[in-house]
């Protein structure tokens, strides 16, 4: 009885196991378009790309040229990176980012293109470093960075072409409605990140990955 | 086939057919956005309040109607802060129901306060809604998937206040927006003294 029990509860485990999905490829997507699709799926990327798509489509491509460029070479360099082993948590200063710009976008002070060009440099910088996929290695894994590099830069700079072009006033409004909600969530799941007691049942707080709590407990 | 083949198959079966436990608010970014998105629309001293929020920004015009709806979920944030930081918050139930109350008396008295005076009515109240949700942050399985749900169905219920307070441009749309924020006041009040 007990070993056909145990045989039992072992089929039917393996029968209702599913697949890991953590950073891995999606099913029937293949290595490359699973690493494009990868921001879509990662909140904190998300946001942080749709706040620098904000921020560059409210200023104007042509205002904001460096910003764009400094993304492109921050986003190639963190995948670069990724590819050779680096897989910090950037997930809390990416939302710290995404909250400093969803305010930016909000207030739409001018800003100096050097900053702009700055935060463009840290979220490519930081997505791309969060771009590393876990349990995947050699070709699959270059391929996978590969396919991120181009979703990054398709996704982002698709809502700087839909802020660009929104030149109706209620759109324009609209803008600056999306990037307070940003910096509202941000500034929400920051504090999770800075709670120390609290943050460890979070996604800020994944085993073996240095994040903000830690460094400042260190640091105390 | 024995009786201990039987119940051997029959647990097998149960096995395969169980559902997978969710301890947390919703599974993943997807369930987590979904938890979050319904947090605000399932409570509904939430959706009048929010609701009373787009039809007052409306009733006063611009930049209220969109000030009004932009002050809300940042402060809302703060609120959600301090409930994230397990910063104790004493009536955060009432403040709710009290802030339909005061909100839909704005609007059925047609009050028109300086834009400054308006906005921290609104901001003193998102401080108990935001810490009603914040509190409920670290116990979601994606905590900003959450957030961001919360935060947009907010957003979304402020849209419908303003959508339903744009008719005040016709007089007829005027009374109806009026007994509108008489409404939410009443609901308010019902909320407040646990009738409902």
């Amino acid at each position: 009885m007990n070993t056909l029990v145990r045989r039992g509860a072992f089929l039917a485990l393996c029968i209702v196991s599913q697949g890991a999905a953590a950073h891995g490829s999606v099913a029937g997507l293949g290595n490359f378009f699973s690493g494009v699709v990868h921001p879509l799926f990662e909140p904190a990327q998300l946001i942080a790309l749709v706040a620098l798509g904000l921020l560059i489509g409210q200023r104007g491509l042509a205002a904001t040229r460096p910003a764009g460029l400094s993304f492109v070479l921050g986003a190639l360099l963190g995948l670069l990176a990724a590819a050779l082993g680096t897989t910090p948590n950037t997930d809390p200063f990416l939302l710290a980012g995404a909250g400093l710009i969803g305010l930016a976008v909000l207030t739409a002070l001018p800003l100096p293109r050097t900053v702009c060009a700055v935060l463009a440099a840290g979220v490519g910088l930081g997505v791309g470093l969060a771009s590393a996929p876990e349990a995947v290695a050699g070709s699959a894994r270059v391929v996978m960075l590969l396919g991120s590099g181009v979703g990054v830069c398709v996704w982002m700079f698709n809502v700087v072409g839909l802020v660009h072009e929104a030149k109706r006033p209620w759109l324009r409004l609209g803008v600056r409605i999306v990037g307070s909600w940003i910096a509202a969530s941000a500034v929400l799941v920051t504090t999770l990140a800075l709670a120390p007691s609290r943050a460890q049942t979070g996604p800020l707080a994944q085993p073996g990955k240095a994040s903000v709590p830690l460094v400042l407990n260190v640091a105390r | 086939m024995n009786r201990t083949t039987r119940h051997a198959l029959l647990a097998l079966a149960l096995s395969a057919v169980a559902g997978i436990a969710s301890a947390h608010e919703g599974n993943g970014a997807v369930g987590g956005f979904a938890a979050g998105f319904m947090h605000p629309i399932l409570g509904w001293d939430h959706v009048i309040a929010m609701v009373a929020v787009g039809l007052w920004g409306a009733f006063l015009g611009r930049p209220a109607i969109w000030v009004l709806p932009v002050v809300f979920p940042l402060v809302m944030a703060f609120g959600g802060a301090l409930g994230v930081a397990g910063v104790p918050m004493p009536g955060v139930e009432t403040g709710i129901a009290v802030s339909a109350i005061v909100l839909g008396a704005m609007v059925a008295f047609a009050a028109r306060p300086p834009l400054w005076v308006a906005a921290v009515i609104v901001g003193a109240f998102a401080i108990f809604h935001g810490h009603a949700h914040g509190a409920e942050l670290p116990e979601a399985a994606n905590p900003l998937a959450y957030s961001l749900g919360f935060v947009l169905a907010t957003g979304l219920l402020h849209l419908c206040g303003i959508a339903f307070g744009l008719a005040v441009r016709w007089p007829a749309g005027q009374i109806a927006v009026r007994v509108s924020g008489a409404a939410i006041a009443t609901a308010g009040l019902a909320f407040l003294t646990g009738a409902v």
